[in-house]
């Protein structure tokens, strides 16, 4: 059915705006599915808009021949993209190329940056930070900071040494006779060249000292806890609590604790069951979200969502999201082509809800966000839960330098958000099952 | 088969930089994104010499890579995108495709000229300033809903201008 000129005017200009909710997104894919002259409308108005920005940009290329210093952006100011003309960009370029050097020349380079994704930031040893990472950049010492559940960030060291970071996440880089990462939080993997045995690498957590000669390995820090995963080789783990020491070598696994009672042996590394599931009956470990205890508002526990921040704008705002993470180590469940996810949920009004899966590799190290967006939850009535199923088949990978499909990777944790509207979002059970 | 040289994947994809850019503009909804993710694609063709048999592979090639750039920008600036199914981007991209050399170009950039000064400012705040419409709103002191309208009347006019630029010029005389 063909919509009337001024309603498709106006899903139009809200999809644009980026204001369209699901049910309405729904609407207007269904009607350009059917509609061409409502595509030709929609083609027309994109080629429109970025006329209009193009026409501006060229203006202003125009007027702004040969500037001698580059204008500074502000944070008031919205980003104005790049101008068009070569000559300004031949300038500006030699500018930062010129910069650049002299900022090479007066700071020794430890890193390269291989890979950056999502809200990232940089901040050297002298108060540099820096938010616009790219791929090639070379930093000196300094720390890198991951502020959103999906991000992630590899980087590597002149000699080769790679390491990944994903999820939110902090860590310090320096070289004191050898290389050195203080990991304050978060997910870490690395892949070490063979170091020099009197200069090893070392990996400082709030729990641990990890030290390493070369090999493949994987930490989880929290500010309690720190879980070693060794893919090869060999790593020695020291419990700070007591200064103890274990080797831990190839598919072994190692949690350090402040704990000074607790075993300090390494285990196998077991590959988790397909099917998983977490109620919120007690209050859960390492969970973003406000619990619910049973009987508060409703007669089994929930977890609530809770504004989180999402990403960020490129003038530095943020953007936060409304929802719940929930993880569970080490690691939720192994995943098939043929595994389900499920969530009971209810919220207070009508909304479209984002899932979104954080993998890992069986053998260790960071495996592929992956999403499903087309999820709708209309509100629900007191103690109304809707279940949700998606399989894993039909989710989206995020990430596209790692797997282009979650089946045999593991599940790490599982993020359910309303986006920026505070739905009244709720969930009373995750699980993973194998759909027969 | 030989492949395209240099010269031509440059010539092709500025050729075809309107309507590439208008495509990852539907994915992102910033023209400013979208210019950043046409320079990603340029960059990335030439970086794969040998790699491009004939134009439309390029073409076909371009959208693709754009439309995941244009996703994963989305991602990092945590813009999850509640957007249009992939099929029917590439369907729009096919269908923009087969406007090819009708001179759509040219009569966009005649009729946005055409535009009173202050028609030109609402979009422009819209569309180079990528304020949203509510901020437009704020800036111009109207309501929400009226720049919504505005902005949809002012699409309309462009596409009727353009429309009858196209019929005009194109009527043998």
């Amino acid at each position: 059915m063909k919509l009337p000129p001024h309603e498709l005017d106006a899903l139009l200009a809200r999809y644009f705006d980026g204001s369209l909710d699901a049910d309405a997104t729904l609407r207007l894919t269904a009607e350009l599915e059917t509609n061409v002259e409502s595509r030709a409308l929609l083609r027309g108005m994109a080629e429109q808009s970025v006329a209009v920005a193009e026409r501006r940009r060229c203006a202003e290329a125009r007027q702004s021949t040969m500037p001698s210093v580059l204008p500074e952006l502000t944070l008031s100011e919205k980003p104005a993209g790049r101008f068009s003309r070569w000559s300004v960009w031949a300038v500006a370029a030699l500018v930062m190329l010129g910069l650049g050097r002299w900022w090479q020349a007066r700071t020794p380079l430890l890193l390269e940056v291989m890979q950056v994704d999502g809200a990232v930031t940089w901040t050297g040893v002298e108060g540099t930070t820096r938010t616009a990472l790219v791929a090639g950049m070379k930093l000196p010492a300094g720390t890198l900071e991951l502020e959103t559940g999906t991000a992630l960030a590899q980087v590597r060291f002149a000699d080769g040494t790679l390491v990944s970071l994903n999820g939110r996440a902090e860590a310090t880089f320096s070289d004191e006779k050898g290389k050195r990462v203080r990991l304050r939080q978060g997910a870490f993997s690395a892949e070490v060249k063979p170091q020099p045995k009197a200069e090893p690498m070392r990996v400082f957590t709030p729990a641990a000292e990890i030290v390493v000669v070369g090999t493949a390995f994987s930490l989880a820090a929290r500010s309690d806890e720190t879980s070693l995963d060794v893919a090869h080789g060999v790593v020695t783990m020291r419990r700070l609590a007591d200064g103890r020491e274990a080797s831990v070598g190839q598919q072994e696994r190692l949690v350090a604790t402040f704990d000074p009672q607790s075993a300090l042996i390494p285990q196998a590394q077991v590959r988790p069951a397909t099917v998983w599931r977490m109620q919120f009956a007690t209050q859960p470990a390492h969970v973003d979200g406000v619990w619910i205890a049973p009987g508060q508002r409703h007669a089994g526990g929930a977890l609530g969502a809770q504004p989180f921040v999402a990403g960020k704008e490129r003038d530095g705002r943020v953007i936060v999201h409304h929802g719940v993470c929930v993880r569970d180590d080490p690691g939720m469940a192994s995943l098939t082509a043929t595994s389900e996810l499920r969530m009971k949920v209810r919220t207070a009004q009508d909304t479209g809800l984002q899932l979104i899966v954080g993998t890992r590799k069986p053998g260790g190290g960071f495996g592929g966000n992956f999403e499903f967006i087309q999820l709708t939850c209309p509100h629900s009535g007191d103690d109304e839960w809707r279940e949700l199923r998606v399989p894993v088949s039909q989710l989206r990978r995020i990430t596209p330098e790692y797997a282009a499909s979650a089946d045999d990777l593991i599940a790490d944790f599982i993020i359910v958000n309303s986006f920026t509207n505070s739905a009244g979002l709720e969930v009373s059970e995750l699980s993973i099952v194998p759909n027969p | 088969m030989s492949s395209l040289p240099q010269s031509e994947v440059i010539r092709t994809l500025l050729g075809g930089r309107a309507r590439l850019s208008a495509g990852f503009f539907l994915v992102l909804r910033d023209a400013h994104l979208a210019e950043d993710v046409f320079q990603e694609v340029m960059v990335k063709a030439l970086e794969q010499p040998d790699f491009f048999t004939n134009e439309a592979q390029l073409l076909s090639w371009a959208r693709a890579v754009g439309r995941n750039a244009g996703l994963n920008l989305l991602r990092k600036f945590g813009r999850i995108s509640v957007g249009l199914p992939e099929s029917l981007l590439e369907t729009l991209a096919q269908e923009s495709e087969a406007e090819v050399g009708s001179g759509r170009e040219e009569a966009l950039a005649k009729c946005l000229e055409g535009l009173p000064a202050a028609a030109r400012e609402v979009l422009e705040l819209r569309y180079f300033h990528c304020l949203s419409c509510g901020e437009v709103a704020a800036r111009t002191g109207s309501g929400l809903e009226a720049v919504y309208q505005k902005l949809s009347r002012l699409h309309r006019t462009l596409r009727d201008c353009v429309e009858r630029r196209l019929t005009t010029f194109s009527d043998p005389i």
